[in-house]
């Protein structure tokens, strides 16, 4: 039995529910906007996990979840638990999603993905240096707090970007001339600067041993908000393909979205970042590939 | 050269670093202080290497390529600095520098105990839930999850071990060799190279296990005298 953790109206997650019906395949759904209805108790004794998850009337047992979805949001950010004010209500809430998350760390089900596998992204230099360690070229990058440094990388490799370590406020902007008097700021927090990389996007799910390659033309500095974007289903070389799907296994993740820009002209791929809990929904509607007929059949056991 | 890196506050790294450093030169203690407050840092990524330099103000010059080895008890950086910013920038900027600390931490081309991850600067962090699957798949004994209070009569002691450079066992009392090899076992598994195990020992003297620290107090354990081994795998660490 397939479990989905979150909220059914996400697109992701609204769109292997959609297959999963259309195909009369059988799931559990934990809507995290239903959690007043929801339990989950377990032990573990001798290794061995024992417990059951209450969604609504039903009662499962958790030895029969065999794959679990996890879109989980932060708890906080519900809207039934921040119109609250009912203390016990609230604790309930913090306390399930405690307890799911901690199961989803030990259970044997196929947990696409488990949260301590998304840490890296937290860390998105340190990601790089994960990503180096494979057939992938990454930008080249500095981190500093000192002002002349960054002026002389930008005169070395000409167009630059700087954007967040971490992963909050992913935000990418290109350092320009106007921004020079303002970086003496950087001597408070060490700052990230790129190496600007020319080419098209491509954004590659990896799913397990599969691949899904999308080629994105756009003229837009966020493809995203582009709406004369293309998105272009492509094959990728082998080559690239082993790397994507062995950096993914090495992030401990079964499901991907790994960033690359392909730079014709240099026939370099140059990969930027491993989204551990990729918005799929977006490539698919645009491209037509059937990733989340495949996230299903990977759910039910069905490919490895 | 080789660093302790630890909070100013953290007594018992303190207290390793004066008992090693009477039998090893060759050694520093960096607080967080000291590494955050520096006159200068420069991390660069490339595909074909990675690199970092730091300049402090009392003169140490910590570069990645020689550094030869780190034990490291960082736990969270300083935010003093940021004391009159807002607080969700703040909260930005303390991410921000947790994971270019991060990063650096991973740059060293020596030894690091224990190498950081993304979400814990001291070494990778794992719920008691998780420590106690890994043990039973490794065969060993644990407590039950959650730990029942009403059934602690069936313990009569507490036993802690500690495990040094993922090489050295340390218990104050003497514990089965396959208790021994259990705690290596989960210290290399874990990727935590020094860590202490705690086991809870029942009536017929079986030790179940029961939780892990990734910041042991090495007082506990190491004593001047042994303290030597120690000093001597350092310098055999940096001789090889």
């Amino acid at each position: 039995m397939i479990l989905i953790c979150g909220i059914p109206t996400e697109t992701p997650v609204a769109l292997l529910i959609q297959q999963l019906e259309n195909n009369k395949l059988p799931y559990l759904l934990f809507n995290q906007r239903d959690f007043i209805s929801t339990n989950m108790v377990y032990k573990i004794v001798n290794g061995k996990i024992q417990g059951t998850i209450r969604l609504n009337d039903s009662t499962v047992d958790l030895n029969k979840i065999t794959g679990v979805y996890n879109r989980l949001i932060n708890f906080m950010s519900i809207p039934e638990y921040e119109d609250t004010k009912d203390e016990a209500v609230r604790h309930h809430c913090a306390k399930l999603h405690d307890t799911i998350n901690q199961w989803l760390e030990v259970t044997d089900a196929k947990v696409v993905n488990k949260n301590s596998s998304m840490i890296s992204n937290m860390s998105k230099p340190f990601q790089t240096q994960l990503i180096s360690d494979f057939d992938l070229d990454i930008p080249e990058t500095i981190i500093t707090n000192q002002p002349e440094e960054v002026v002389s990388f930008l005169k070395e490799k000409e167009r630059v970007i700087y954007k967040s370590a971490s992963g909050v406020r992913s935000i990418v902007q290109e350092l320009t001339e106007e921004d020079i008097p303002k970086l003496k700021k950087i001597c408070w927090c060490p700052t990230q600067f790129q190496e600007y990389v020319e080419g098209n996007n491509i954004r590659v799910h990896v799913l397990g041993d599969q691949v899904f390659s999308t080629l994105i033309k756009s003229s837009a500095t966020d493809y995203r908000y582009d709406s004369d974007t293309e998105y272009i289903p492509v094959n990728l070389p082998d080559t690239i393909n082993r790397a994507c799907i062995a950096l993914t296994k090495s992030l401990d993740m079964c499901f991907s979205g790994v960033d690359l820009k392909y730079d014709e002209s240099k026939d370099r791929y140059t990969c930027f970042e491993v989204n551990p809990s990729p918005a799929y929904s977006h490539y698919e509607k645009h491209s037509g590939q059937k990733i989340s007929h495949a996230l299903a059949n990977y759910l039910l056991g069905n490919v490895a | 050269m080789n660093y302790i890196f630890c909070s100013k506050h953290d007594q018992s790294a303190i207290w390793l670093y004066q008992v090693l450093k009477d039998q090893f030169d060759a050694l520093e203690i960096v607080t967080e202080d000291m590494l955050w407050y520096n006159k200068s840092l420069r991390l660069k990524i490339s595909s074909n290497a990675s690199h970092f330099d730091i300049r402090l103000h009392n003169g140490i010059q910590i570069n990645s390529d020689t550094t030869n080895m780190v034990i490291n008890r960082f736990t969270r950086l300083p935010a003093d600095h940021f004391m009159y910013v807002e607080n969700n920038d703040k909260e930005y900027a303390q991410s921000e520098s947790n994971a270019v600390l991060v990063s650096l931490l991973n740059t060293i081309k020596g030894e690091v105990y224990n190498p950081a991850t993304a979400n814990c600067l001291y070494g990778t962090l794992k719920h008691p839930q998780q420590w106690l699957k890994m043990v039973a798949q490794q065969g060993g004994n644990t407590i039950t999850y959650p730990f029942e209070k009403a059934l602690s009569y069936q313990y009569v002691s507490e036993i802690k071990v500690l495990v040094m450079f993922g090489q050295m066992v340390f218990c104050n009392v003497n514990i089965p060799e396959d208790v021994k090899s259990l705690c290596l076992k989960l210290s290399q598994k874990s990727n935590n190279p020094i860590i202490e195990f705690t086991f809870l020992q029942d009536k017929i003297g079986a030790m179940h296990f029961s939780t892990a620290n990734l910041l042991p107090n090495f007082k506990e354990y190491i004593s001047r005298e042994n303290a030597t081994n120690i000093a001597t795998f350092i310098h055999q660490l940096v001789a090889a």
